[in-house]
């Protein structure tokens, strides 16, 4: 796995925000929904992973 | 949508519908080509397939007789004491050949598992929570939600009955039991669009019951972050190097947080890179402050000042904005977490410890020192989360089947993920039994027992039928930089030591005290996280309960709602909390049965919902595969909680402690509103033990009910899964 690889999957492991993964699925929706920047993205990860129904980490 | 919508598994997709004709032509061609290419592998089987199946049936006999032959020594050894290789041969070894079969037989026969089928990952595809994830990683991601100080803590507590009760039932409790119902619950999850348990037992057995299972939820909840809390209480309890640790923590995470939002946006690999260099930095830091004559007051603080800390910090901790601390510090944690499982694997496979604990000790009469109560049930009761927990249901319903990229995926990530865990617990179990029987019993004995000092203690332990000197105690406590080792009740700084004596024979002699304290602040860290983590999810249960009574309570965006929903739950743990602290028998002696009661019993309800699934999907004849466990766990529970609040002990019974309580208040041995406080604690303590119980038996009828209607014929036998979509993957 080259560079880029490793570090998505570290991220997704420790469940940080992968912004080069949402770009890639962005280029892959039809154009003319807003693509987020960086702090836009992080935001509504956050918002959607700790906002409505927050990880429930095990004991 | 690439995909046609069938009518049924496997039919034709039916004429008008779909999105074009060329596409549900495209698509058929597709998977004809996908047939055609699986039938010409068909052909070319036999040619290739008798070696190579061969060589794997070899392989498999291979690994069983290896795990036999752990088994075996470890039977078989009367008295010698073994080595932790045999223990850690057993277990791996019954892992994987439960791996290979019983899950296999569970993801074809029982669950059916479809890797024809779309997941919602596939298809509701939002890039932020519903995002196909490859398995290795997701596995990876999972394992990191479900691990926690729970295997770290019961095996530690429950290795006062000798490390033989405690391997076995971790071993075979996780492969019949506990990986099952992981399993089982994310495959339901799954196939329900990622719903969570509550919402499960609602929709599959009824709406009053799903209720009831939201309610013993939050309860449940709320007894493991004051449990975990008292853990970290008495693992820093007047210690200077600890509370130093642990305090810079805070503003490490704050820092990483506006780092990687303000001054470096998205940079989080940075942040987090910097937040452990930090980490190690106040780790080494702490022995510094610990021995200057100056700062060394300032840090310690005795049991209830940190209770009230903590409650503060998570408090505070669940209100601020989420990138500030909570984001961060969960980064922090499970990199923390996930590495130091590893670091603690490879120590311990490279020292491969003798185990001195033996076998099986005479306190399984009751008698022991460190929590009361008979083998049955309570050692089953004080594993909790190395064999089976309830709580895994939860995480196993929440962000996990919303990532799963291929059905099939689920067996390695919902059945393997829970057997590493259990990997850690058999590993936690080694690093205790390890120790000298005498040096564990004197940290995990209450100090009233002991008596106070190292002399004292070490007389108490004599008669206990363990040898150990004091100079060896203090001994002990100097080497880890402690000024007492006595009485630090919460499996944490047993483990620690443990760990310590591994990481110095496999990496360096010389940081017993740097090895003690990393234990200590690693498992500190991430409790803490479960923590501020833990009182949020709470919060949010609260507010959506509250929301009924009155509609602006529900609102979570409603800053008031939040302060209040926030403080109620810190409270309620923090109460709990306060109780363990000032309780003369440890408080662990108490709580950790009510957590473990708690756990287990909500272990029963998803297993409870597993059944439904299964019997509801028309697979009665294997529904035994979760009925099996859900009958040991009932009998288990329901005796346990039973002898918790009505046993004659006062050691082991609530009710019978209050009694004791009030006796020597009316003899003049206890002060009195002290004493009133505690006869109100017994009796809440056996009130919520009863609740408990109450919940899971009648959930358990419902079910029943809902079981035999379907196997009879009355009710149809119907799965509100979300509707089959073949998959756009190749």
């Amino acid at each position: 796995m080259d560079r880029r690889s490793w570090l998505s999957t570290f991220k997704q492991i420790v469940g940080m925000p992968d912004y080069a993964r949402y770009l890639e699925q962005a280029a892959s929706q039809p154009p003319g929904s807003a693509t987020l920047t960086e702090q836009e993205f992080y935001d509504a990860y956050l918002a959607a992973r700790y906002g409505e129904r927050p990880p429930i980490r095990c004991c | 949508m690439p995909t046609a919508a069938r009518s049924a598994h496997g039919a034709e997709p039916l004429e008008g519908e779909g999105e074009g004709g060329g596409e549900a032509w495209g698509d058929r061609l597709r998977s004809y080509g996908g047939a055609l290419g699986a039938a010409r592998r068909d052909l070319e089987q036999p040619v290739v397939a008798p070696y190579i199946a061969g060589m794997k049936a070899l392989g498999w006999i291979a690994l069983s007789v290896a795990g036999a032959v752990g088994w075996g020594v470890i039977g078989l050894s009367r008295g010698e004491s073994i080595s932790a290789a045999w223990l850690i041969l057993a277990a791996v070894g019954t892992y994987l050949v439960a791996y290979r079969f019983y899950s296999r037989f569970l993801a074809n026969k029982v669950l059916k598992l479809d890797p024809r089928r779309a997941t919602p990952a596939e298809r509701l595809n939002n890039g932020r929570d519903f995002v196909p994830t490859t398995r290795f990683v997701l596995f990876g991601h999972h394992f990191a939600a479900i691990a926690g100080a729970g295997p770290l803590v019961g095996p530690v507590l429950a290795a006062q009955f000798g490390y033989l009760p405690g391997t076995i039932w971790i071993v075979f409790g996780v492969v019949l039991g506990g990986a099952v119902q992981d399993f089982v619950i994310l495959f339901g999850s799954m196939r329900r669009n990622g719903k969570s348990l509550g919402q499960m037992a609602k929709e599959e057995i009824g709406p009053v019951t799903g209720l009831f299972a939201m309610v013993a939820i939050l309860a449940i909840m709320v007894i493991l972050l004051a449990v975990l809390a008292l853990v970290v209480t008495n693992a820093l309890k007047d210690s200077p190097w600890g509370i130093f640790s642990i305090l810079c923590t805070i503003p490490i995470a704050i820092g990483m947080g506006l780092w990687m939002r303000v001054i470096r946006p998205g940079k989080t690999v940075e942040a987090t890179i910097g937040g452990v260099i930090l980490l190690v930095l106040a780790l080494i830091g702490g022995r510094y402050v610990a021995e200057s004559a100056t700062l060394a007051p300032l840090f310690t603080h005795g049991g209830v000042t940190i209770a009230w800390g903590l409650m503060i910090y998570g408090f505070v901790a669940s209100v601020l904005p989420v990138w500030l601390l909570l984001a961060p510090r969960d980064y922090l944690s499970t990199f923390m977490k996930v590495g130091t499982v590893v670091l603690l694997a490879v120590g311990i496979l490279l020292v491969l410890p003798p185990l001195r604990m033996p076998a099986i000790t005479s306190f399984g009469d009751g008698t022991g020192p460190v929590f009361a109560g008979k083998l049955f049930p309570f050692a089953f009761i004080t594993i909790a989360c190395g064999a089976i927990s309830g709580f895994h249901a939860l995480v196993s319903s929440g962000t996990t089947p919303k990532m799963i990229r291929r059905e099939t995926d689920a067996r390695m990530i919902g059945y393997g993920g829970m057997l590493m865990e259990s990997f850690v617990a058999i590993m936690a179990l080694c690093a205790a039994t390890a120790l000298d029987p005498g040096v564990y019993f004197s940290i995990n004995a209450p100090l009233g027992s002991l008596g106070g000092t190292v002399e004292t203690a070490a007389a108490q332990i004599a008669q206990w039928g363990f040898v150990v000197t004091p100079e060896q105690l203090s001994g002990l406590a100097t080497s880890v930089g402690e000024a007492s080792l006595l009485g630090r009740v919460g499996g944490a700084p047993s483990l620690a030591v443990g760990m310590a004596h591994i990481f110095s024979g496999a990496f360096g002699q010389q940081l017993m005290s740097l090895w003690y304290h990393f234990a200590i602040m690693f498992e500190a860290l991430f409790i803490l996280t479960t923590l501020d983590a833990g009182t949020r999810v709470g919060r949010f249960m609260l507010q959506e309960f509250l929301g009924h009574i009155w509609k602006p309570l529900g609102q979570t965006s409603w800053y008031p709602s939040n302060l209040l929903a926030s403080g109620l739950v810190v409270i309620a743990w923090g109460y709990f909390l306060i109780q363990g602290v000032l309780d003369p028998l440890g408080g662990i002696n108490s709580l950790w049965p009510l957590f473990g009661i708690s756990n287990q019993l909500l272990a029963a309800v998803a297993l409870c919902v597993g059944t439904t699934v299964i019997i509801k999907m028309g697979r009665a004849k294997y529904a035994w595969v979760t009925l099996g466990p859900l009958a040991w766990l009932l009998s288990v529970t329901l005796t346990a909680g039973w002898q918790k609040i009505f046993a004659t002990d006062p050691r082991l019974g609530f009710l019978a402690h209050a009694k004791d309580t009030a006796a020597r208040i009316a003899a003049g041995t206890v002060d009195p509103t002290a004493g009133a406080r505690m006869i109100f604690n017994d009796r809440l303590d056996a009130a919520l033990a009863g609740i408990f119980m109450i919940i899971v038996v009648a959930l358990l009828l419902a079910s029943i009910r809902e079981w035999i209607a379907v196997v009879r014929g009355r009710k149809a036998a119907e799965v509100k899964e979300a509707p089959y979509v073949e998959t756009a993957y190749a």
